[in-house]
């Protein structure tokens, strides 16, 4: 992982820590990660967003508004490590 | 543990501006990031006229990291508690799951529209709405209460009247004692 890709995935976390266990939608998410980190691309967010996805960091549910992602507490440890 | 600001920082410089009695450059600067979505830029562009500072993209970065995403994501949590409130505290019975439901939506709501202090007005409305609705309810009781009451005396009246026209004599002692009775009673 790049210090990039890491910073990324740390801003994802950060974001989805504060909403406390409610679901974000994937388009609230990317505005705010977006203002954190920047020069962001659609492409870096979504791979971050995958990634975090694949290492069970998060929680997803599918929706009809659209995706929505929960910090596990997989995401909770890492982000505590990783402050 | 969160880190002091840099007293040379842009968000302890903001601090010292006083735009009113309650708030400073530093919350208008926030509400800016946090309920308007304003790109950076923007933001430079906007204090350096408004407050005469200096500042670069990088340092509203930083601000933003440190201090609107919390914020944001606060309002927006307020703001669905409160939903989830009104919800429990209202006459209809909501199930746990349908509260949960209607606080995920309020707070999808809330930091769609960067926990928006119009919404929350919106609530504040919403409650009162409610509060005036039961009070519109207790007046109907009362009225219904009341008409029942006038009916009752203007039957008994009709029954005073029919039993005086159909009698000899009119009424006796006895209906006499009756209809103080009933009078006192309605």
């Amino acid at each position: 992982m790049t210090d990039r890709e890491y910073l990324i995935l740390r801003n994802i976390l950060r974001q989805l820590a504060e909403a406390d266990g409610l679901l974000l939608l994937a388009l609230h998410l990317k505005q705010d990660v977006e203002m954190a980190t920047p020069r962001l691309t659609s492409t870096e967010f979504d791979d971050a967003l995958a990634s975090a996805d694949s290492q069970r960091l998060v929680t997803t549910v599918s929706s009809t508004r659209g995706t929505k992602y929960r910090l596990n507490d997989a995401g909770r440890a890492w982000l505590s490590e990783n402050r | 543990m969160a880190r002091k600001d840099n007293s040379n920082s842009i968000a302890s410089r903001l601090s010292r501006i006083e735009v009113d009695a309650e708030r400073t450059a530093f919350d208008v600067v926030r509400d800016w990031f946090a309920l308007e979505n304003m790109p950076y830029e923007t933001a430079v562009e906007r204090i350096e006229a408004e407050f005469n500072l200096n500042t670069s993209t990088a340092a509203l970065v930083s601000f933003f990291q440190k201090h609107c995403v919390g914020f944001k994501m606060r309002n927006a949590r307020a703001l669905a508690a409160e939903v989830k409130k009104v919800l429990a505290e209202s006459d209809e019975s909501f199930d746990d799951a349908s509260m949960a439901l209607a606080e995920q939506r309020a707070f999808e709501l809330a930091v769609e529209n960067g926990g928006d202090v119009a919404d929350l007005v919106s609530l504040q409305k919403l409650k009162i709405e409610r509060i005036k609705l039961q009070l519109q309810r207790e007046k109907i009781d009362q009225d219904n209460r009341r008409i029942t009451l006038l009916e009752k005396k203007a039957a008994f009246v009709d029954e005073m009247k029919d039993k005086s026209e159909n009698r000899e004599g009119g009424l006796t002692s006895e209906d006499m004692e009756e209809i103080e009775r009933k009078l006192k009673l309605l």
